[in-house]
Formats: C-alpha cells, sequence, structure tokens
C-alpha cells in the first residue's frame, strides 16, 4: 500500500460507486474497481470485500437496477446501472460531499492562516 | 460497455446468485494477475488472498440490516436458506438422519401416547362447569372401618335431600340396564337414570332435541335421551327426535340427544338416559337405593359442606333412627377417577416412557457429537473463511431445530399408532369410568411438539456449542484424533444410558415375572372344556324369583341336550372373575374362643354340581347337595381352610359371620378357587353357597362342560337361548379359555407396555454404545495402526476397546440396579407373586445387559484389529 493511498471514509464508497455509474453506464463489480481506481489515480483503494456488500446494500435500497449478463471474458457476470432513485441519490451525495470537503476545507484553510 | 442480454434463464437463488458474483470477480482478478505474468494457481489463489474472508463477505452481501440496524426480511430469507441447505445436507446423510429422528421419534411419540392416556384418565378437567364444586353423596357404613357406599337408600333420599341446604342443586341417578328390542338383535343397553335437575347441576346443552324437564318426572312419563355414541352407532338421524324405540317391551319417546362426548360424573357410560320420577321410581319400578350428586351452595367450602352434612346427619340420627345411618361424606367427582391401581400403573408406565425418552436424547446427543466431531474441519474451514461464530452456531442450531421438527412429525405420527395400540389392548377398566376418550388431541400434540423441539435444541446445542468452540488450525487440518473430553463426555452419556435401561430393563423383568406368576394360578377350574354364555334377566319380563326359576330350569334343560354336554351349570359368575360378590366379611371359627378373620372373602351361590361341572378338583369332604341350603351346608377353598382353620381336616367344622346368624357347616373343601380375578392377592379365599334352587339371581353365567371342542357349541348356545326367549339379549357368549384370558388383560396390559418399552430401551442403549465404540474406532485406527505397526498384537488392540465398552457397561449396570431398588419399591403394590429386589430378574438384566454391551463392542474391535498398519501410516 503506497503511501498516496487513502483510507476510504465512510460512505463515500458509495458515492464513487454512484459517480462510476452515472451517465446510464453499466458495469460489473471488477469493472467498477477499476473505474474507482482509475478515475481517483490510483490514490484510492477500494476493498474488495467491501465493494460487494455495498452493492447489495444500494440494490437494497433502490438506487441500483442488476442484470445478469456475458462479459467481455464470456463470463456470467452480474451487471448494475443506476435507477432514478440511484441518479436522485448521486446529486444529493455530490452536494453533501462538496459542502463537506467545502467545510473540511475551509477549516484547514483558517487552521492554516492562524 | 452494455452487456449482451442472456436469454431468459433460471433465476438463480440469492445465495448461488451471490456465489456466482463473487466467482466472476475471482475469475477476473485471476485473469488480470495471470495478465501480469503470474502462474495459474498462484494468480487465484492470490486473488482470493485480495478479496479477503469471502464467507464473511458473502454473509454481509446475503444478511445485511437496514442503515438504522432493523433486521430486514433477508434474515428470514437467510434462516430460510439455513433450512434449506440443512435439507440438503440431511439428505445427503439418510443414515445419520434416519437414526436420529427416528430414535427421538420413538421416544417422544410414546410419551406422548402414553400422557394422551394419563390425560384422559386423570388430567384434562372434567368436562362441566366448575367441576370442582360437585360432590357425591356417600353413606358412611356405621362400623369402625369407615366403609363409605355411594348411594342412600330409598327411604333416605327424601328427608336427606330436604335437609341438604348445603347443596345448591341436587341431582339423583341410578344406573340399570334396558332391553331394546325394536331392532334386528335384542339388545342389552346401559342406562342411566337421572333426576330431572340434573342439567342444572352439571350445564348441559343436547346435541339435538332438549334435555328433561320438569314434567318428565311424572311418574308413568316414557321418554328418553340418546348418548351421542349410541346415536352414531344407531344411523345419526337428524329425525330421531320425537320417535318411539322399544326398550324393556314398552314404548319410549326420544327427546334428546347428549352432546358428544358428554358423560355423566361417576359412572360407566350410558348408552340411553332415562329420567328418575319425582315419587323417585324408574320406568315405574321402585329403587332400592339412589346415588345422589349435588352442588356445594354458593359461599361454602368444601369443608364446611361437609360439616353441615355432619349435624345434618346427626339430627336425622336422632329423630329417625335408620340401619345404614345418616352420617354422609361428600367426595368432589373428581376424586374417583382411576383406581389406586390403575394410576400407579399410568404412573409407572409414564415413568418407563420418560426413561425410554431420556436414552432416546442421550442416543441423539450422541450421534449429534460424533457429527459435531466429523465436522469439527469443515467448520474450522468456515471460519478461517471468515464465518463468525454465532454464524456457525446458528446453523448448527438451525440444523437441530429442523431434526426436532422432523423428529417431531415422526413422532406425532407414531404417537397416533401407538394410542391405537394402546386402545386395542387396554383393560377395560381402564377406560371404564373414564370421562374423556383418549386420543391423539390437540394438548398431547401440543406436548408431543413441545418436546420434540426442546429435546431437539438440548441434544443439538450441546454439541453445536464444543463444534463452535472448535475450530483450531488443527482441526482444519483433520488430523486431530478425539480430544479426551469429548471422550469423557460420551462415556459418561454411555454411562447414563445404561443405567436407565438397566432400571427399565429390571421394572419389565418384575412386570414380566408377575405375569407368568399370574398366568400360572390355579383358577379352581378345568376351563378347557367349558364353553359360557352369560345373560341378565330383565326384571320387567322376569319379575318374580319363580319367574327366574322357571327360565333357569328350562335353560337348562336344552343346553344339557346339546351335543357333547357333559353337564350343566350356573351361578352368578364363572372363575376366575366370579362376577361374585367379594365382601367384608366376618368370620368365627367354633370351639373355644371366637376368632373374627378380617379378611376379605369372597362367595358365590352356586346349584349342586357347580364344581363337578366345572371341573374344580375337591380336597375333602363333598359337593354341595340339595339340602345343604337347608341344614347350613357350605362348600370352601383351601385358602379359606388354611386362613380361619389351623388343622387340615376341617369337613365338619363350622363358622357364621355374624353371632345372629345360622352356623354354616363345611361339607367340603375344594382346591384354591379364584373369585376375585386373577391378580388379587387379597380375597382369594372362597365360599360356595348352596343356591336357592326357587329363587337364582337375574344375573347369570351359564357353563356347559363338553367332551368336544367348547368353540363349535358356542352358536348352538345362542340359538338355544333366542329359542326360548328372542328378546333376550347375551351379555356374553366365550369358551373357557377365554373367560381365564379376560382376567389376564390387565396384568398383560402392564406387562406388554412396561416390556415393549424396556425392549425399545434396550435396543436403544445397545444402538448407542454400538454408535460410540464404532466412532471411536474409526478416529482412532490411525493410533491403532501405529500401535500395531509397534509390535501391539490384534488380541491387545481388541481388548483395549472391549475393556472400555466393558468398563462403562458394568458402572451403567451397578448405577442402573442401584436405581433400580429405589424405584422398584414404587411398583411393589401392582406386582404378583413376586417381590421388588427379586434376584432372579436382577442377574437376568445385568447378564442381558452386559451380553448385548460385549456384542456391541466386539463388532468394531474386531473391525478394529482387521486395520492395515501401512494403509494408515500412508501419509494423508
Amino acid at each position: 500500500m503506497s503511501e498516496r493511498e487513502l483510507d476510504l471514509l465512510k460512505g463515500t464508497l458509495e458515492l464513487l460507486v454512484l459517480t462510476a455509474l452515472a451517465g446510464g453506464r453499466e458495469h460489473h463489480g471488477f469493472e467498477l474497481l477499476d473505474r474507482i481506481r482509475a478515475g481517483t489515480d490510483e490514490a484510492l483503494v477500494v476493498e474488495e470485500g467491501a465493494l460487494y456488500p455495498a452493492l447489495h446494500r444500494m440494490q437494497k435500497r433502490g438506487w441500483l437496477a442488476a442484470t445478469w449478463g456475458v462479459s467481455e471474458k464470456g463470463r456470467r457476470a452480474k451487471y448494475y446501472r443506476l435507477t432514478p432513485a440511484g441518479a436522485e441519490a448521486l446529486d444529493r451525495e455530490r452536494n453533501s460531499w462538496a459542502r463537506y470537503v467545502e467545510a473540511v476545507a475551509s477549516l484547514a484553510r483558517s487552521s492554516e492562516a492562524s | 460497455m452494455t452487456p449482451r442480454r442472456l436469454l431468459p434463464h433460471r433465476n438463480p437463488g440469492r445465495r448461488e446468485a451471490v456465489d456466482e458474483e463473487i466467482r466472476h470477480h475471482l475469475a477476473e482478478a485471476a485473469d488480470r494477475l495471470i495478465d501480469q505474468g503470474w502462474d495459474p494457481d498462484e494468480a487465484r489463489a492470490e486473488a482470493e488472498r485480495r478479496f479477503g474472508a469471502v464467507e464473511r463477505v458473502r454473509d454481509e452481501m446475503l444478511a445485511h440490516r437496514d442503515d438504522d440496524g432493523r433486521m430486514t426480511m433477508e434474515t428470514v430469507r437467510a434462516l430460510a436458506q439455513d433450512v434449506r441447505l440443512t435439507l440438503r445436507a440431511l439428505r445427503r446423510r439418510p443414515v445419520f438422519t434416519w437414526t436420529l429422528v427416528l430414535t427421538l421419534a420413538v421416544g417422544i411419540g410414546a410419551a406422548g401416547a402414553i400422557f394422551s392416556m394419563i390425560d384422559a384418565v386423570l388430567l384434562r378437567p372434567l368436562p362441566y362447569d366448575d367441576p370442582d364444586r360437585i360432590v357425591e353423596v356417600g353413606v358412611v357404613l356405621p362400623d369402625e372401618r369407615g366403609f363409605v357406599i355411594p348411594s342412600l337408600q330409598r327411604d333416605q333420599v327424601e328427608e336427606w335431600i330436604a335437609g341438604a341446604d348445603f347443596l345448591s342443586e341436587v341431582a339423583v341417578h341410578e344406573q340399570m340396564s334396558l332391553v331394546r328390542t325394536d331392532g334386528t338383535e335384542p339388545e342389552n343397553l346401559a342406562a342411566l337414570a337421572v333426576g330431572p335437575t340434573l342439567d342444572d347441576v352439571l350445564g348441559l346443552t343436547p346435541a339435538l332435541g332438549r334435555a328433561f324437564a320438569a314434567d318428565d318426572a311424572r311418574p308413568g312419563e316414557r321418554v328418553v335421551m340418546l348418548s351421542y355414541p349410541y346415536w352414531a352407532r344407531t344411523g345419526r338421524s337428524p329425525e330421531i327426535v320425537g320417535q318411539t324405540i322399544r326398550l324393556d317391551e314398552e314404548p319410549w319417546t326420544v327427546v334428546g340427544v347428549l352432546p358428544r362426548g358428554f358423560k355423566y360424573p361417576v359412572t360407566s357410560r350410558a348408552d340411553l338416559w332415562i329420567p328418575v320420577a319425582d315419587d323417585y321410581t324408574v320406568a315405574g319400578r321402585a329403587q332400592s337405593q339412589l346415588n345422589v350428586m349435588g352442588r356445594i351452595a354458593p359461599g361454602l367450602t368444601l369443608e364446611a359442606a361437609q360439616g353441615r352434612a355432619d349435624a345434618l346427619g346427626e339430627g336425622l340420627t336422632a329423630e329417625q333412627p335408620h340401619e345404614i345411618g345418616w352420617m354422609t361424606r361428600l367426595q368432589t367427582v373428581g376424586h374417583w377417577r382411576g383406581n389406586p391401581d390403575t394410576v400407579r400403573g399410568l404412573w409407572t408406565a409414564f415413568g418407563a416412557v420418560v426413561g425410554m425418552l431420556l436414552i432416546a436424547m442421550v442416543n441423539g446427543a450422541n450421534l449429534q457429537l460424533v457429527r459435531g466431531e466429523d465436522r469439527r474441519g469443515e467448520v474450522g474451514v468456515r471460519m478461517a473463511l471468515g464465518a463468525s461464530r454465532g454464524r456457525v452456531l446458528r446453523h448448527m442450531l438451525v440444523e437441530s431445530v429442523v431434526l426436532s421438527l422432523l423428529a417431531g412429525l415422526a413422532a406425532t405420527g407414531l404417537a397416533w399408532l401407538f394410542v391405537e395400540g394402546l386402545r386395542a389392548i387396554a383393560p377395560r377398566e381402564l377406560t371404564f369410568g373414564m370421562v374423556h376418550d383418549f386420543g391423539i388431541e390437540s394438548r398431547a400434540l401440543l406436548a408431543v411438539f413441545a418436546v420434540a423441539l426442546s429435546s431437539g435444541l438440548a441434544v443439538g446445542l450441546l454439541p453445536a456449542l464444543r463444534t463452535a468452540r472448535a475450530g483450531g488450525a488443527q482441526d482444519v487440518a483433520g488430523r486431530r484424533l478425539t480430544d479426551r473430553s469429548t471422550q469423557r463426555l460420551r462415556s459418561l452419556l454411555v454411562v447414563g444410558e445404561v443405567a436407565l435401561s438397566v432400571v427399565l430393563l429390571v421394572g419389565a423383568g418384575l412386570f414380566m415375572r408377575s405375569f407368568a406368576a399370574i398366568a400360572r394360578v390355579e383358577i379352581g377350574m378345568d376351563s378347557e372344556r367349558i364353553a359360557a354364555v352369560g345373560l341378565s334377566l330383565p326384571s320387567s319380563r322376569y319379575e318374580s324369583a319363580a319367574d327366574r326359576a322357571a327360565f333357569t330350569g328350562q335353560l337348562t334343560e336344552r343346553l344339557s341336550a346339546l351335543p357333547g354336554a357333559v353337564g350343566v351349570t350356573f351361578a352368578q359368575g364363572l372363575p376366575p372373575q366370579g362376577g361374585g360378590i367379594s365382601f367384608n366379611l366376618e368370620l368365627e371359627a367354633e370351639g373355644g374362643e371366637a376368632r373374627p378373620i378380617d379378611d376379605l372373602v369372597n362367595f358365590n351361590t352356586v346349584p349342586p354340581g357347580f364344581i363337578s361341572v366345572l371341573g374344580t378338583r375337591l380336597h375333602e369332604g363333598r359337593g354341595l347337595q340339595a339340602g345343604d341350603r337347608e341344614s347350613g351346608g357350605v362348600v370352601i377353598d383351601r385358602d379359606l381352610a388354611r386362613l380361619i382353620f389351623d388343622e387340615d381336616r376341617v369337613v365338619g367344622r363350622r363358622f357364621r359371620f355374624d353371632p345372629e346368624d345360622d352356623w354354616s357347616t363345611v361339607v367340603g373343601v375344594v382346591e384354591e378357587l379364584k373369585l376375585g380375578g386373577l391378580d388379587d392377592p387379597m380375597g382369594s379365599a372362597a365360599i360356595l353357597y348352596p343356591m336357592d334352587p326357587n329363587a337364582p339371581s337375574a344375573f347369570l353365567s351359564f357353563a356347559v362342560r363338553t367332551d368336544g371342542d367348547p368353540a363349535t357349541l358356542l352358536p348352538l348356545m345362542r340359538q338355544v337361548v333366542h329359542d326360548l326367549d328372542p328378546t333376550l339379549p347375551l351379555r356374553t357368549l366365550q369358551t373357557g379359555e377365554e373367560l381365564v384370558a379376560e382376567g389376564l388383560v390387565r396384568p398383560r396390559f402392564l406387562v406388554l407396555l412396561i416390556g415393549v418399552l424396556a425392549a425399545t430401551s434396550l435396543l436403544l442403549a445397545v444402538v448407542g454404545l454400538f454408535g460410540v465404540v464404532s466412532y471411536t474406532v474409526a478416529r482412532g485406527r490411525r493410533e491403532m495402526g501405529i500401535r500395531m505397526a509397534l509390535g501391539a498384537s490384534s488380541a491387545r488392540v481388541r481388548g483395549g476397546v472391549l475393556r472400555w465398552g466393558l468398563g462403562v457397561t458394568v458402572i451403567g449396570v451397578a448405577l442402573g440396579l442401584g436405581a433400580a431398588t429405589l424405584v422398584d419399591d414404587l411398583a411393589a403394590s401392582l406386582l404378583y407373586g413376586v417381590a421388588p429386589g427379586d434376584p432372579i430378574t436382577t442377574v437376568g438384566v445385568a447378564v442381558t445387559m452386559v451380553a448385548a454391551a460385549l456384542l456391541a463392542c466386539w463388532l468394531p474391535a474386531a473391525r478394529a484389529t482387521r486395520v492395515d498398519p501401512a494403509e494408515v501410516l500412508r501419509p494423508e
């Protein structure tokens, strides 16, 4: 684990998944891991054991829908996509994430300033 | 990227889907590593390592909770999944499953059957409003013995009831027999005459029509209610109300049908109910005595009511003395439930069945323990893969519950079978006074299931905990030998099992010896060539003694004319039941001091020739002759001779019952004559009185001695009775052998019951021992192989196994025999001719148990020595 890798904050994983699926994309779990890694310059390491339970949790919450299909390599795989509720959730999470980052950043700035 | 849709396919189960998703991930991850140059095998291993604890992730995916932590349907689904998995796993191990399920089911089913019998006889509340306040009134006989007869004399009833202000409602009843003559065959029906206020006392709602009303109590009214079973037996006609049936040659109007399952307390089952008239006559006939029941007046306790009854009795005694006396005893109607021997017999059976159930449970626990040991490897792997201890425990408990439910289902079926069996062999006296029918009903079912579930859990919990506690690296390796504490626990269970079955075997042995003693009892009748018919002459047709004398004379004549008949006699009853009255008599020996004899004595009133027809051997003197009645001659049996006279020669000696009576002179002594039943150790002494030929009883049994097969005589006898009186029903029609067999019903019932329970227990114990030994041997193969490779002889190895088996058996037998001496004292009063601690039984049981145990150990031990050292030492 390199020093650039960060621990995933609670709830962040969901945002990452939602983001990765935004725009009507469909991915199976392994692709999602790749996308999250690629999309964060491999700064964030998603624990594989945490991803799948999160996917199921979100599917149950109605944010994700899943279809069984065949992957590029010809294997049966489970593909996830956003539901309308998932899209809403993405907006909401994005906003609260932005506020969160803003809040932490301003605190960091103010302590820097002081 | 957009996946290609698959063709419609089976929607995979949730768990399969999760597994597949994980499998897919691992495959992709491994591919990635292979692309990076990993060796394929190592790549797969590395992919799994990176994924983490598969089992835990899978659990989280399957059974995650809502964010607020509430259990979701997922948990329920996970449980259902566990159940499905368990069922599949059990199907894969049919021997284990069926052994466990059947072992438990037999134990629970038998317990359920016995419980439903006890429930019906003793426990279930009586089906009346507030039954604890209903009392029956008995008269305390004015002698020092305090004997209570359950009825008042006819001339007492009115005064007593008038004074009984401590009873709010009073009803009278009397049991009788009526002959229905409008059917194809004349039929004897049990009738119960009841006072019209009865439904107030008991709270009664008829199934059809109405209950008796005040008008029905007018003398001369002929109205009848049918019992539900009788109505059902005779066609269930819904239009029965208002119809007329012929009873004792008179037309009676049916006014109603009693509710289903309704039974009058303290009487045997009646087919018909008729009213007692206002003047206390029944069907126009005066009754000599009547039974009285009542409800304790509101605000009074039983004790207070008894106090008022005593005061009433003293007052009436002062006013108008009565020979029987006015002192009464109030007893709640629940008081009579089951005679003491029956009750003791039932609880003995219950104890036996609980013992058997315990053995079954111990066996179950042993099996589970063995299985748990087998699964340590599996559990170890699962826990290493991240399954939590709770998860593993839950799975094992689910398995226990599933097994117990299966056992419960099987037990219900078995209980039903057992109950049918019990009904078939139950002696009449058990079901005679029963208020409730016994069968598998909701209460018993509930009990069966509760026992099944709790025993399943009990049986599963301990092994489950032990297995879940394990799960170390050694277990994963699966190479670990049985650990010592488990071995010790198993030895302990086997010792308990052996001890329990020894207690049961001792009980069964005692009952069997007792039965053998009863079956050997000399009844004083050569029953092989006897055919017997029992009749009750209804007083409507045979009102006077002369009528009865004429009938018996004619019947004797016609029976004597039957082919093969060599002699005919009749009496109130025939041995061994006697049918005669066993009564508390005082006897006095003549010569010097008079000696009161306090024992019960049976007597029968018989015509001359009685003993020669029955084949009763004469020991001394002669049989009864015409004229003995006038001179006071009687015949006694040797039991009585021993009881009241010291010397051997007793002919010519005299005794009497009461100082005011005439002397009776012994004219003959016969061999022991059984009149009070086969297994009654009391009252075996018997007196035969000469019958008054002009006044025979109305309740008679005729015996025909034949030189052919008595069975062929029976239909002819039926025809003879029918020719003589077509309206007269037969009470009984049987051969002498059947007559004797009837007396064995009760002892045989107990022997069968306890014997079957004990035999099953022995089998279970041996199966348990066998299972444990086999398993230990199987687990210890490696060790034995090593020992044999190191030079231990096969005999030595075999000896080790046998020594262990013998050790636990001997300890178990010793404990069992000790416990048996404590327990079997309780059964002492049920035994005949054998005492608890009987050496033959004790030794027999010990030998049987040790032999069975040796057999159970020998087979696996012999197998143990066939171990090939080379094979077991090969690396695994």
